[in-house]
């Protein structure tokens, strides 16, 4: 088993919600709660969760684009939490992002080629701007586009296209580990699939690890080394990916399996879980599942139960699946 | 991105703010009249064929006069825009960008400075600047209007800031190792160009309004030396027989900042269709 690269130890992030009267803030919402992940060096590690379940803050703070309000994240032998600003600015070129919104991220008035060697530039890479237009042009070849695309704006690209331009100023400075967040779900299905490709492609020859975030349990499915699946803030079950898929312990990651959603079209996609998903200002005590779960006991509305066990490689939070395996190991 | 015709409003407002930036630079060509010759037998000349603005209570030919003000009068204006952008672009950035402590400290102190009705201290100002301000009266003035004038620029920059702190590309840039220097410069200003710009035009119109008023009130550029405020001044002692005094000084101050409030509006329109 590769070395561990990116390490995360009870990681919590809240928001200060708005809503209260006079410039009075609301309650806090708990976008991550307590998370403890890591991600390998060279696999492709799949977050998957409703909107709102906050994978897509957790895959920020790991590459600290936010600041944790408690935690600690390790990336190999450093403390990124611990970095001062210089310094973690220095380290960025290891760890890079791919952004869900390939319009939004690149910015309009630059041409591509300047967007792509912007972080060349910033970390000093290459000699001088001969080199570095080099590298670009490499670098869009990589990415599947035409060299031409150096002197366009991004307003002159398709979304698929925008993205892999994303995809080049992602791994420009030779990063090991990507942050892919929803990559491709602003995008058309064929597309995707061409996107998908290019990022398998890409980990194959330059060995990055992923963090790919995805909302749709499918996607990662032939995508993924292992998979975490996320609900309100925290992680419920974490598995390789064949694992889950065969025997999902945690009652909501069997939900999400059930409505994956039929192939023949027109049939409605199930909704995955029966009831709405509790208020994330004022989760539920115990188990956050518990108001929506088929098999909850009453344990589960008075403790939360703990992602167990710790060595495994598949681990859950759940009090009946832990009841369940020491059962079976009796 | 935008490729759209200039609006009417824009291409009509540069027109006039074009000629007349030729008309003052060329004023020395246009005219062969020395702006403060005075010719004893031609007092209070109405317009006709040799001077054909006519003449002020001293003789002086005021086509010239007019013209040469000019000079003076944008050249304080466009002076004082400068230094209004240089004081505010700055403070607003930072006040926008970093929020927080240095935001309150930032927004206190404009608010200090609006506090003071401006053109009361911008007279106070240019009347105890003379001894301390090695400058020429038109640097002085501009200097003083740009120190008063700044405080709309920068809350407009620092609420531009505000909005584009939070955007994709910001963050896009953060995640590649952009510093905050890099970020502010390379990834919000130019955003924020276009609206600044607009704020630019109106601030020059807003400047050479206020020249007028100091050289009016007598505390502007002093005598001989001509400017659109200056000349007002003058024709107040004789507007009862000559009318022409006031209209053309007059009528050019009108065009300059309408010419100005017009790009202003045009460069608006422009960028922002909506």
């Amino acid at each position: 088993m590769s070395e561990t690269l990116v390490s995360a130890r009870g990681l919590v992030k809240r928001f200060r919600t708005r809503g209260g009267w006079l410039g009075r803030s609301g309650p806090d919402l708990k976008a991550v709660d307590g998370v403890d992940l890591d991600v390998r060096a060279g696999e492709t590690l799949g977050l998957v969760g409703e909107s709102g379940s906050g994978k897509s803050t957790l895959g920020r703070l790991l590459i600290r684009l936010i600041e944790p309000d408690a935690g600690n994240v390790r990336f190999e032998d450093q403390e990124l939490t611990a970095l001062p600003a210089g310094e973690l600015r220095r380290m960025r070129r290891h760890f890079q992002i791919i952004f869900q919104d390939p319009y939004g991220s690149l910015n309009p008035r630059m041409r591509v080629g300047s967007i792509i060697a912007e972080p060349l530039t910033i970390h000093r890479i290459g000699a001088d701007r001969k080199a570095r237009r080099e590298k670009v042009l490499e670098l869009l070849d990589q990415v599947g586009l035409e060299a031409s695309a150096v002197d366009k704006y991004p307003h002159e690209f398709s979304g698929g296209q925008r993205q892999r331009i994303g995809i080049a100023r992602a791994i420009a400075c030779g990063p090991r580990f990507v942050v892919a967040d929803e990559p491709v779900s602003a995008l058309d299905p064929p597309v995707q699939a061409q996107i998908l490709n290019l990022l398998m492609d890409l980990q194959d020859s330059l060995g990055l690890a992923y963090l790919f975030i995805a909302h749709d349990l499918r996607l990662v499915e032939h995508l993924c080394d292992r998979v975490a699946v996320m609900y309100q803030g925290r992680i419920v079950e974490q598995a390789p990916t064949a694992e889950l898929f065969r025997e999902p312990k945690h009652p909501y990651t069997r939900a999400l399996l059930d409505s994956t959603p039929s192939i023949r079209p027109g049939e409605p996609t199930p909704p995955a879980v029966e009831g709405d998903p509790p208020s994330p200002t004022a989760p539920p005590p115990g188990c956050r599942f518990h108001p929506r779960c088929p098999v909850a006991v009453d344990l589960c509305s008075e403790k939360q139960p703990g992602l167990l066990p710790e060595e495994a490689t598949h681990r859950v939070a759940c009090h009946v699946a832990h009841e369940t395996n020491s059962r079976v190991r009796a | 991105m935008i490729r759209a015709p200039l609006p009417r409003n824009l291409q009509a407002g540069a027109a006039i703010l074009v000629t007349l930036l030729l008309t003052a630079l060329a004023a020395p060509l246009l005219t062969g009249a020395d702006p403060a010759a005075i010719d004893i037998d031609r007092l209070l000349e109405a317009p006709g064929g040799e001077h054909w603005m006519g003449t002020d209570g001293l003789g002086r030919d005021l086509f010239s006069r007019v013209l040469h003000g000019g000079r003076v009068s944008l050249q304080v204006g466009f002076m004082a825009a400068g230094f209004a952008l240089l004081i505010g672009v700055p403070l607003g950035m930072l006040a926008g960008y970093f929020g927080k402590a240095l935001d309150l400290a930032i927004s206190r102190f404009i608010e200090a400075v609006l506090c003071f009705p401006s053109i009361v201290l911008a007279i106070t100002l240019i009347a105890t600047s003379g001894a301390w301000l090695p400058a020429s009266d038109a640097t002085r003035i501009a200097l003083v209007l740009g120190a008063t004038g700044w405080t709309p620029v920068a809350r407009f920059l620092r609420g531009e800031f505000m909005r584009l702190k939070n955007t994709g590309v910001v963050e896009a840039a953060r995640a590649a190792g952009s510093g905050h220097r890099r970020i502010m410069i390379r990834h919000i200003l130019p955003a924020a160009l276009a609206p600044v710009l607009v704020t630019t035009a109106f601030a020059v119109a807003a400047a050479i309004v206020a020249e007028a008023l100091l050289s009016f009130l007598g505390l502007g550029i002093g005598p001989p030396t001509p400017s659109w405020g200056g000349l007002l001044e003058e024709a107040r002692s004789h507007v009862d027989r000559a009318w022409w005094l006031a209209l053309f000084p007059g009528g050019m101050l009108f065009l300059a900042v309408l010419a100005c409030n017009l790009v202003g509006e045009g460069i608006r329109d422009w960028v922002d269709p909506t």
